[in-house]
């Protein structure tokens, strides 16, 4: 098992070290951002002014080992758009996105789950048509129309709910119904296939035969195996997830993390862009390796495999 | 694929002539509507679609905050989001078949760093990729096209190496390289003539994902930019009017779930037919 661990951890190290190397590449490709960021008419002084200032005058080389050891200080330079510490700017917006994410997260499971599941047991009952039209409802309506289609009628017809900003609680209902759906829906439909794929195997006939009541046959032999591949795809839909929250926020004019980027890429704003690269691919890579340390819980034969 | 004529339901039929009527109608709307997109009217702002009050004859669908015709405008969004995604999906559906193809048949070195590449890919979201290539190379329709299509290709290359393997152990193969075929001659007329229909079944349901990576990536500002238009582009642009003129934004919002739909419901049909084990899973 611990052998398993340390082959896994290394690999997400190195898959972390990868992008953040891949991403300081491509931001150096396009030149010299004093060409964007000033005027053109600005003279060499001001230029190179401006070029040191942002740390761009020192070889290559060292900037991509102060890019790396940002890591661990944490000091990822200053943004070129707002001429502050990238850190700082992440640190205010980041208690928003993550309150969204955590909140979304949690309830796309806590309602994808189980509608899977009551949906697959109840196979083509009205409630499982029901919950699979509204999953696919999910997956072809995109969020950022979900959320102008809330907009216009929750908050320009009915006046009930804000449509932007984060000040109360009231302004999060929106922002959290449009990220949430979707994955409720993925979450719902996958554990549907996965729960029926169980459903039909034998050794659940055998458990029946032995004398267990339906409710231990499906909620305790056929649930189990079939969260296996939900787990894995819960892990990976968490990277969809954030990528959700770029839009979401950018409709609701949320000031989190996905519209700080949105902005930075319109700007060109490289450090905020690589510092937030960053945050996600630890964070997905992360949660990956998590999940899949977790099939051992699921799975005591894939524990002894260890 | 073995699907017999007689055998396509009605409905799924309706459903293929009405997106072959939305390609068609936005591949020709440069023919029907010659204009220039950047072309405006000032007096003209705002105008309702004809069927509501105030509308005019001359504006079937009304006119957006520069005066511009909102429906001509609507056939060449689909066309851009259309073609964008098409083009994407050629560009990823055959760099990852034949990474598969590849992969499944050589392992090796190139096995290993094709899977490395795609569990890279996997651990970003499309879309934070989108923005990184977006502020790095800045945006137009070249650069769209490929993101979605160097964003889009794992899932091919894994379809694609999974089905190869499968292939590898089968008799036909070990004969035809038993009788000397060429390692082309296996790759193309063996292999990929045996995984084309789940590759292009696969394709089908991609195309949905695609025309929404792109119409999300337009509404956020970083895809197509003015004048010239695309569906995402659109209702972004129609947000700053919805309490006076919902339309703008809802009518292309609407096209965008219509084509989203149809594309996903023939894809999930098409694959019922391929596999019938997998219907209603």
């Amino acid at each position: 098992m611990s052998a398993f661990i340390v082959k896994r951890l290394a690999k997400a190290l190195f898959t972390i070290w990868f992008v953040l190397t891949l991403v300081f590449l491509l931001t150096r490709l396009t030149g010299d951002p004093t060409t964007w960021l000033l005027p053109d008419d600005a003279s060499a002084t001001v230029r190179a002014e401006l070029r040191v200032s942002l740390g761009l005058d020192r070889p290559i080389v060292e900037q991509y080992t102060d890019y790396v050891s940002a890591l661990f200080t944490g000091d990822m330079g200053k943004s070129y758009h707002y001429l502050r510490p990238v850190g700082e700017l992440f640190a205010e917006r980041a208690g928003p996105t993550l309150t969204l994410a955590a909140i979304s997260f949690a309830l796309a499971i806590l309602f994808g789950v189980p509608i899977g599941i009551i949906a697959a047991v109840n196979r083509n009952s009205l409630l499982d048509r029901f919950t699979m039209g509204i999953s696919i409802a999910g997956y072809t309506i995109p969020s950022f129309v979900f959320g102008i289609l809330m907009i216009f009628l929750f908050s320009l017809q009915l006046r009930l709910l804000p449509s932007g900003g984060m000040s109360t609680p009231l302004h999060y209902i929106m922002p959290l119904l449009t990220l949430t759906v979707d994955s409720v829906a993925n979450i719902a439909r996958l554990t549907r296939s996965s729960m029926l794929d169980v459903l039909r195997q034998e050794y659940l006939d055998s458990a029946r035969a032995k004398g267990a009541g339906e409710r231990v046959v499906i909620y305790k032999h056929a649930l189990r195996n079939a969260l296996i591949p939900v787990v894995t795809v819960i892990g990976l839909h968490l990277g969809t997830m954030i990528g959700g929250t770029v839009v979401v926020e950018t409709v609701f004019a949320f000031p989190g993390i996905g519209s700080l980027l949105v902005t930075a890429a319109q700007y060109r704003d490289f450090p905020v862009i690589q510092y937030g690269v960053m945050i996600v691919a630890t964070t997905v890579i992360l949660v990956n390796l998590l999940v899949d340390l977790s099939y051992g819980l699921l799975d005591p034969r894939i524990r002894d495999n260890f | 694929m073995r699907i017999k004529s007689y055998s396509i339901p009605t409905f799924i039929l309706v459903l293929i002539i009405s997106f072959l009527l939305i390609v068609v109608l936005s591949i020709l709307a440069p023919v029907f509507f010659p204009i220039d997109l950047g072309a405006t009217k000032l007096t003209a702002r705002l105008l309702p679609p004809s069927f509501m009050e105030g509308g005019k004859a001359e504006f079937f669908l009304g006119t957006d905050n520069l005066g511009r015709d909102f429906m001509i405008r609507l056939f060449y969004g689909t066309r851009n989001s259309l073609f964008i995604a098409f083009a994407g999906l050629v560009i990823s559906a055959v760099l990852g078949t034949l990474l598969g193809v590849l992969t499944g048949l050589y392992k090796g070195l190139l096995d290993s760093i094709v899977s490395f590449l795609v569990d890279v890919k996997l651990s970003i979201p499309s879309l934070i990729i989108s923005i990184v290539c977006a502020s790095v190379f800045g945006s137009s329709k070249l650069i769209m096209i490929l993101i979605i299509g160097l964003t889009g290709y794992p899932s091919f290359t894994r379809l694609a190496r999974g089905q190869t393997i499968q292939l590898k152990e089968a008799n036909f193969m070990e004969s035809s390289r038993a009788l000397g075929a060429s390692k082309l001659r296996i790759v193309f007329e063996h292999v990929l003539s045996n995984i084309s229909s789940p590759m292009i079944v696969h394709a089908t349901m991609k195309i949905s994902s695609f025309i929404l990576l792109e119409s999300s990536l337009s509404f956020l500002g970083l895809g197509i930019q003015p004048p010239d238009v695309s569906l995402g582009l659109m209702v972004s642009a129609g947000r700053d009017y919805l309490i006076s003129s919902w339309w703008l934004s809802i009518i292309p919002s609407v096209v965008i779930v219509l084509i989203v739909v149809q594309v996903s419901m023939i894809g999930d049909w098409l694959r019922d037919q391929m596999d019938p084990k997998l219907k209603n899973s």
